[in-house]
């Protein structure tokens, strides 16, 4: 992993199928295991379909996925994500009637079940000094602290994503899938996560791969872009280049589209 | 093959009949998401006013039919539409509680008018019979195989064919868009409400000849329905059907096998249960979609208990428990059997409000319990270690049980676990190693330690702090936080990277041996133990509506809804002489589950804003009720 260039995630021919329908089709890329990658692709691309295959949601009708080397096609979402794979969710899945605490906690914790005969009753000592010390750490990172208390499911759409990125972060995850993490988010709230995102790969060494509408937010923390239209791969490159392409501006932002200065292409 | 062949006439009849209530049952289902537990219980009251209008009141009986139909179908439609309407935004359980309130509801008011005497229902059709084929066969027959087959086929047709049928089939997905074809969202669900309990209205008038006017047996013959339903899916109306006739056939040509074995007497009646049963348990992944089930959320929020308090709450408890020998000195023994299902309640808890998951078949694992320790005193075990032994037993009960819950949730978990009991006591009960064939009940032994009514009346504080220490362990370990993360969201979990589909398994294992070790408690209380005292309906019913009325303010504990629920279970009846003032508790218990179900929905946790919806994601909780007038 000291190589700058290290490749977290690999596609290969990666394909989905839904009964008839194409979502994914024959799709090859990399993710970089210590930056983080744009996904974006106007609306029913295949971006999400393409995060589950990667997540094991949905199994890939053909083709492979591999996670830091290792083959997971064939994975369920629990092992991969032990393998280092985190995500988040398009529609934030928190557990709402545990505290913003507990949460990411868990997020920890969750790395400690089944690992020894007595994990489903106790946390060992020193398991427990460790979640403490991360879960402290993590809501300071994502600025959380305040809120530790709160019930997840009472806190606004803003809060609550940032506590799934929290949970995720205090995990053993070292490549995290965000699937549009800035949709409900205020203006505001979207260059809070923007900076926390940034912080996080920085400081805890990670990858990210993110599916995003808002081209402001891509633009200003992906190195590198993929882009989908009708499942296909039609872009990968940086995203200077992304946003220069023709190509990318015609299937994607619109025939007459200009990046703007603010707002994504659906604001 | 001769023999066989008026015992297939007959199942093809009697199978039309219950395909008529199962039918119902699924068009109901399928546009409201709720699935009506209550079903069986609008047959048997349909099944009532006929009885009214016909047999009382004189009515000629096509005439009672049809007012019977109208006013039955209309009243119920109304009623159940509402009802789904108010809990369209509570957790799955709290939708089970609801629909199983009514049931209990239209029980005990069906009972406190025809009391609890089997009475006979006149026959109305023609008895005539004619031969055929070297058959006889009753125009009864002819006529319910008749009518069966054309309610299928015009509710097939409307579905296809109609503006309000292809709305019936839309509503559930998307109300809005059955607002923009021009039907009232509301509208559309009433029809379908009213539609299927004509249904099942059709479905008790018919039946209740040939078993009387009987409001159980009425009510089950109608659960019989849920393993056709469950062949169709809950989804396919010919499959549905089809499947109603094939599980009646095999119910009636069984009972010819075993009338030859006595030791199968009981098998054919547990077939349709059985069925009910496997197909849960076998059905591949994604076979069974819960009609609605995207749009749930867990509302009811299980009140985090203050880890500082404890202690201190349980003081006026002991103080109680301490001194009713003392106070309550002529019902002691109501008393004693009470605090034993405090014990059962909190089993049934730790599924129910801790990891979401509804046990219907909580009276089973008891049952499997009291009959072990039983065997196992008989043959010279000490009391205690037979106690520890029914407990024990129990638990791979509970784990065979746990296999549907490990990929089922909500109503269909609920369902395997219906059917589970249900198979079991009729099945299972009779045979020599749980209550045995004879109706005398077993007579069982008090420890040596505790031989008077008081002594034994301590001892089960004793084993229940035990066991409430047991259920505190599990709400407190990581297992106990697991489960409630799985209850909010098995994917995020799963994405965590924690295998989540050996939890429930957990979960079930615990829960049967607590229920285990509470059955083996309840013969000594009293002396003696029947299968009466296990029954899955009505009481494994009561228990989880009674649990939930127990906690209905959230604030209240495990230990507090379990005592609740247990005194107005057990200790409060037993002070009832009067049949109908029972029956009036029970009514009481279902009004009030049903109105618990409403106010879960009332205390939920503020519902997460989200501001600009961006397209693509689900439609928002509001938009779906857009029928009821709660936002």
């Amino acid at each position: 992993m000291a190589d700058h260039h290290a490749v977290g995630l690999s596609l290969r021919g990666l394909t989905v199928r839904y009964g008839g329908v194409l979502a994914v089709d024959d799709v090859r890329l990399d993710v970089a295991a210590d930056s983080i990658t744009g996904l974006i692709g106007p609306n029913g691309a295949g971006k999400t379909s393409l995060f589950n295959a990667c997540a094991g949601l949905v199994r890939a009708s053909s083709g492979s996925v591999e996670l830091f080397g290792q083959d997971v096609t064939r994975t369920s979402v629990a092992k991969r994500a032990r393998l280092g794979l985190g995500r988040t969710f398009q529609r934030v899945e928190l557990f709402k009637t545990l505290s913003v605490h507990d949460n990411i906690a868990m997020g920890h914790e969750s790395a400690y079940v089944w690992k020894h005969p007595y994990s489903l009753l106790q946390a060992l000592p020193s398991e427990r000094r460790e979640t403490e010390r991360v879960t402290e750490q993590v809501m300071e990172l994502c600025r959380l602290t305040d809120i530790a208390g709160r019930t997840a499911g009472s806190l606004s759409t803003g809060q609550q994503r940032m506590v799934e990125l929290a949970r995720v972060l205090a995990g053993p995850s070292r490549l995290l899938l965000l699937d549009e993490p800035s949709s409900g988010l205020t203006g505001q709230e979207r260059a809070v996560f923007a900076e926390i995102v940034e912080d996080a790969v920085r400081i805890l060494g990670l990858g990210v791969f993110v599916v995003e509408h808002d081209m402001d937010l891509v633009a200003r923390i992906c190195a590198q872009v993929h882009v989908l239209n009708f499942g296909r791969l039609i872009f990968s490159g940086t995203t200077r280049e992304a946003m220069a392409s023709e190509l990318v501006q015609r299937s994607y932002l619109g025939e007459s589209a200009v990046p703007e200065a603010s707002g994504g292409p659906r604001a | 093959m001769h023999d066989y062949l008026p015992l297939i006439v007959s199942g093809i009849a009697d199978g039309s009949l219950v395909a008529i209530a199962a039918m119902g049952l699924v068009l109901s289902y399928k546009a409201s998401g709720i699935f009506n537990f209550a079903h069986g219980a609008i047959g048997a009251v349909a099944a009532g006013v006929f009885y009214q209008l016909y047999k009382l009141n004189g009515l000629p009986w096509p005439l009672a039919l049809v007012i019977t139909l109208v006013l039955v179908g209309l009243v119920f439609g109304f009623v159940m539409e509402r009802v789904a309407a108010l809990v369209a935004n509570a957790s799955t359980t709290m939708k089970i509680v609801s629909t199983l309130g009514i049931m209990i509801t239209l029980t005990s008011l069906f009972n406190l008018r025809y009391g609890g005497i089997t009475k006979q229902f006149p026959d109305f059709l023609s008895q005539r019979t004619f031969r055929l084929g070297g058959v006889n066969i009753a125009w009864e027959q002819v006529i319910a195989v008749l009518v069966g087959l054309l309610l299928a086929v015009a509710m097939t047709v409307f579905f296809r064919r109609t503006i309000l049928g292809r709305g019936m089939r839309a509503i559930v997905d998307d109300p809005q868009l059955v607002a923009l074809m021009g039907l009232n969202p509301t509208t559309v669900r009433r029809w379908a409400w009213v539609i299927g309990t004509t249904f099942a209205a059709v479905a008790g008038v018919f039946i209740a000849p040939s078993i009387g006017l009987d409001g159980t047996t009425l009510t089950l013959l109608v659960v019989e329905g849920f393993g056709a339903a469950a062949i169709g899916r809950f989804s396919s109306l010919p499959l549905t059907y089809l499947g109603a006739v094939i599980i009646q056939v095999l119910v009636a040509v069984s009972s010819k096998v075993a009338s030859d074995h006595p030791s199968l007497q009981s098998a054919p009646s547990s077939i349709p249960f059985a069925v009910l049963f496997l197909v849960l348990l076998l059905s591949p992944k994604g076979w069974l979609v819960e009609v609605g089930a995207t749009l749930q959320q867990r509302v009811v929020t299980i009140p985090r208990q203050n880890r500082r308090v404890g202690l201190a709450k349980l003081v006026p408890v002991v103080v109680l428990v301490a001194l009713v020998p003392h106070l309550f000195e002529t019902h002691l023994l109501a008393w004693t059997k009470g605090m034993i299902f405090v014990l059962l309640m909190m089993s049934l808890s730790l599924l129910v409000r801790l990891s979401n998951q509804i046990s219907l078949c909580q009276m089973t694992f008891a049952a499997v319990g009291a009959t072990a320790s039983y065997h196992l005193v008989q043959r010279g075990l000490p009391w205690t270690l037979a106690l520890v032994c029914a407990g024990l037993i129990a638990i791979p009960i509970g784990a065979f049980v746990a296999i549907p819950a490990v990929r089922l949730s909500g109503v269909y978990l609920a369902l395997a676990t219906l059917s589970f009991g249900l198979f079991v006591q009729t099945a299972l009960y009779d045979s020599p190693l749980m209550f045995g064939n004879d109706p005398l009940p077993l007579i069982t032994m008090r420890p040596s330690f505790a031989e008077s009514d008081t002594a034994y009346f301590y001892l089960i504080p004793v084993v229940g702090a035990v066991g409430f220490l047991l259920v505190r362990l599990v709400e407190r370990a990581r297992l106990g936080q697991l489960l409630r993360c799985k209850a909010d969201s098995a994917i995020a979990l799963e994405s965590l990277g924690v295998n989540t589909s050996l939890l429930p398994l957990a979960a079930f294992c615990t829960a049967a041996f607590l229920a285990g070790v509470a059955g083996a408690l309840i013969g000594p209380s009293v002396g003696v133990v029947s299968k009466n005292d296990f029954t899955t309906i009505p009481t494994s019913l009561l228990l989880v509506a009674l649990l939930v009325l127990g906690a209905r303010d959230q604030r209240i504990g495990t230990l507090g809804a379990a005592l609740g629920g247990a005194i107005g279970l057990i200790v409060i009846p037993d002070y009832i002489s009067s049949y109908d003032v029972l029956q009036g508790l029970n009514l009481f218990f279902g009004v009030a589950a049903v109105e618990a179900a409403f106010a879960s929905t009332r205390v939920s946790t503020p519902r997460a804003r989200r501001s600009s919806t961006p397209s693509g994601t689900t439609p928002q909780p509001e938009l779906v009720t857009a029928g009821g007038r709660r936002g």
